[in-house]
């Protein structure tokens, strides 16, 4: 739950309450002036009624002592109408009586309080007492009026007692319904007031809860709130001592789970710029050291630089002097290279008779390589004739086999027959053994002439190269020729650059001697740059001691 | 063929007077053996030098062209033609059960009825050996100074290429 919502869910809780009082508190209030106008209403018309019967039995009390004056005077129409009057009076009064009787009947049903109910009964009583004292009056009064018919007078003085009193009882009756009366406003009034303190009472203790709800609810929104606040408060102030390496917890969704998730990715930030941060200080460290090293060697060779520069002086006065010996050593150089150009003529004619000389020998072994081939074809004919001998050594071999065969068959006269077939046998084998090394020979022989007739086209095959270098070294001494002539006007160039190349030199000289000047100056500059790279290697490690404040 | 005139070309007179000379001193000279020799004719068989009785020879030739004959036994290569007439030629390797290299001559033998010729590989010429009295065998080892062959005995081999219906017929 977020915290405005929580804070929404407080402001509702507190306004539902105290809604709730106020409707109690109208409603109590609208229950007291019921009650009161309850009260009011019957206690007023009680009063009215009561006064109403005072008033008639005034009248009753009035009309009758007329009467009894009308009678006592002889006043017949006074009498009668004196008579008329009391009852008239009389019946009002008995009316009054009962309605009121009845009233406070129906009062007493539905009272507001036990007490005012007991008064109402009394009252019943009470009025229930005096209704039967006037009937009483009344009776006694009729039987004055018969007496006074009669003009008894007698009688009439006899029962005036008897009237007063009973008068005088009624009148007491609806003297004490008054007394009760007044008791009932009384208690009224106490009912009036019990039902207001009832409800000051109630409404206050409501109040109390209320009061008491509200503050359990601000103090549950507070430390909803305040607590995860302290855990980042005390987050953030480590993170101002420096230290980078802790997180805050960051549950739930609402805004305060956002502010701490907010928080640690602030840290992680502020731990990859204090890493880097890091990294760079220690690199400008050394690379100030490195300007350092560098600013103190660049100074040695500022030193170096002057030497030099000394020397070069020096150089370019032998330079000056090799300049003039240049000169002489290319006119001389160029006096030979007309001597290499008439060289090369001859070369020329030279190269040309080795050509002609390529071709004659190419031409000449081209006919050797013909006559070889011939020889080839005739020891292939001698082959040929060397398989016929072979054939006929063979064919004379069996020959001699047959003779000497015969020659067995004749016996003892062939004898000398036989020895000339075993000289034949001899022989076919010597010119067999012959054949076999002619054919040998001849197959050497072959061998021989395939090498040579292979010997031969590679002869020719040399030639042809032979003439294509020599080819390229007629146009190598032409193009040389070309080249001595382009040699001595280069030359001639020369001499002429070196004379200005000696102008030059007396420039760089003074050019030398700026450069001089220039390197002292370099030297106190670099001192200078030495100073400062000295004051940064201290602003670098003061540099690197403050980033070691922040903890990873 | 005539008579080979390269022979006598390189000869003078005297030349052939001692040829003559040494032939008469080889004729007149008595048999160094007291035994009784023999004159074999000497052939190579599968790397083996055999001999035969020159006696029962009657002529050696080349190979000629050979006619095969069906259902032939497999010791007869088939017929050959020899001056106009027709001859059996057997492989004498199969005969004696040797390993011919391919037979190049043909051996003709003495006997009319059938006419009998052997195959063989290289003739290689006539020899003379000491002659012994032992039981005759289809093949014997003779020695002759340092030199060994195998004598091939004519009668038990015509015996053997023969069937007897053969012979009377």
């Amino acid at each position: 739950m977020s915290v405005s919502t929580r804070i929404a869910a407080g402001f509702a809780a507190l306004t539902a309450i105290l809604l709730a009082l106020g409707v109690y508190a109208l409603v109590q209030i609208g229950d007291v002036r019921t009650t009161v106008d309850l009260i009011v209403e019957r206690d007023l018309a009680s009063m009215e009624a009561l006064n109403r019967i005072d008033h008639a039995l005034s009248r009753k009390v009035e009309q009758r002592s007329a009467l009894v004056q009308s009678f006592l005077t002889g006043n017949n129409a006074g009498v009668r109408e004196a008579t008329t009057g009391w009852r008239a009076a009389i019946d009002e009064a008995q009316r009054g009586i009962a309605e009121q009787e009845r009233a406070a009947e129906a009062y007493r049903a539905n009272s507001v309080t036990g007490t005012r109910s007991e008064l109402w009964a009394r009252m019943v009583r009470q009025l229930a007492d005096a209704e039967r004292a006037l009937a009483q009056t009344r009776a006694d009064v009729e039987t004055q009026l018969a007496a006074v018919n009669n003009n008894d007078r007698a009688a009439v003085l006899a029962i005036e007692a008897d009237i007063v009193r009973d008068h005088a009882g009624t009148v007491a009756r609806v003297s004490q319904a008054r007394e009760t009366l007044n008791v009932a406003i009384e208690k009224g009034r106490d009912a009036t007031r019990d039902v207001y303190n009832a409800s000051r009472l109630s409404i206050i203790l409501g109040l109390f809860v209320a009061i008491a709800i509200a503050i359990g609810v601000a103090v549950t929104t507070r430390r909803s709130i305040v607590r995860p606040l302290d855990s980042f408060m005390g987050f953030v102030g480590r993170i101002g001592e420096g230290d980078l390496s802790t997180t805050t917890d960051a549950t739930g969704n609402d805004e305060l789970g956002r502010l701490g998730r907010t928080l640690n990715d602030m840290v992680g930030g502020l731990r990859t710029i204090a890493t880097q941060n890091r990294a760079a200080t220690n690199d400008l460290n050394a690379a100030t050291t490195e300007i350092r090293a560098s600013t103190q060697e660049q100074a040695a060779s500022v030193e170096e630089q002057l030497a030099a520069v000394q020397e070069t002086a020096a150089t370019v006065d032998e330079i000056t002097h090799s300049g003039a010996q240049i000169t002489r050593r290319a006119q001389e150089v160029i006096a030979q290279a007309q001597a290499t150009a008439q060289v090369s003529d001859a070369g020329l004619s030279a190269v040309g008779d080795t050509a002609r000389a390529m071709d004659a020998i190419r031409e000449q072994a081209e006919a050797v390589a013909t006559n070889i081939v011939a020889l080839s074809e005739k020891t292939q004919a001698i082959g040929d004739i060397i398989a016929t001998v072979n054939d006929v050594s063979e064919r004379s071999h069996l020959l001699a086999l047959n003779a000497s065969i015969e020659a067995a068959a004749a016996g003892e006269q062939g004898r000398s027959f036989a020895i000339v077939a075993s000289e034949m046998k001899l022989l076919a084998d010597q010119a067999k053994g012959a054949t076999r090394n002619v054919r040998s020979i001849l197959g050497d022989i072959q061998r021989g002439i395939n090498s040579s007739v292979m010997l031969t086209e590679e002869a020719v095959k040399r030639v042809a190269s032979g003439k294509e270098r020599t080819d390229a070294g007629h146009a190598a001494i032409e193009e040389l020729a070309a080249r001595v002539q382009e040699n001595v006007q280069t030359f001639q160039q020369i001499v002429a650059s070196t004379n200005q190349q000696q102008i030059g030199i007396e420039q760089v000289t003074i050019a030398l001697q700026n450069i001089r000047e220039a390197s002292q100056q370099t030297a106190s500059s670099t001192r200078q740059l030495d100073q400062a790279a000295s004051d940064l290697g201290e602003l670098s490690r003061a540099l690197v001691g403050l980033t070691e404040r922040y903890r990873l | 063929m005539s008579a080979p005139p390269i022979v006598a070309d390189g000869l003078d007179a005297d030349a052939i007077a001692a040829i003559l000379l040494a032939r008469q001193r080889a004729l007149s000279r008595p048999p160094a053996d007291e035994r009784a020799q023999e004159t074999l004719l000497a052939f190579d068989l599968g790397g083996v030098t055999h001999g035969l009785p020159i006696d029962c020879v009657r002529s050696v030739a080349p190979l000629p062209k050979v006619t095969r004959l069906p259902h032939a036994p497999p010791a007869l290569l088939g017929l050959v033609a020899w001056r106009g007439t027709v001859v059996n030629l057997f492989a004498l390797a199969q005969v004696l059960d040797r390993d011919s290299s391919g037979p190049a001559a043909m051996i003709v033998l003495r006997h009319d009825t059938p006419r009998i010729a052997l195959a063989v590989d290289t003739l290689a010429g006539v020899v003379t050996v000491p002659q012994d009295d032992t039981p005759p065998t289809l093949t014997r080892l003779v020695a002759e100074g340092d030199a060994r062959l195998t004598r091939v005995d004519p009668a038990l081999l015509i015996e053997t290429l023969l069937p007897s219906r053969l012979q009377e017929g």
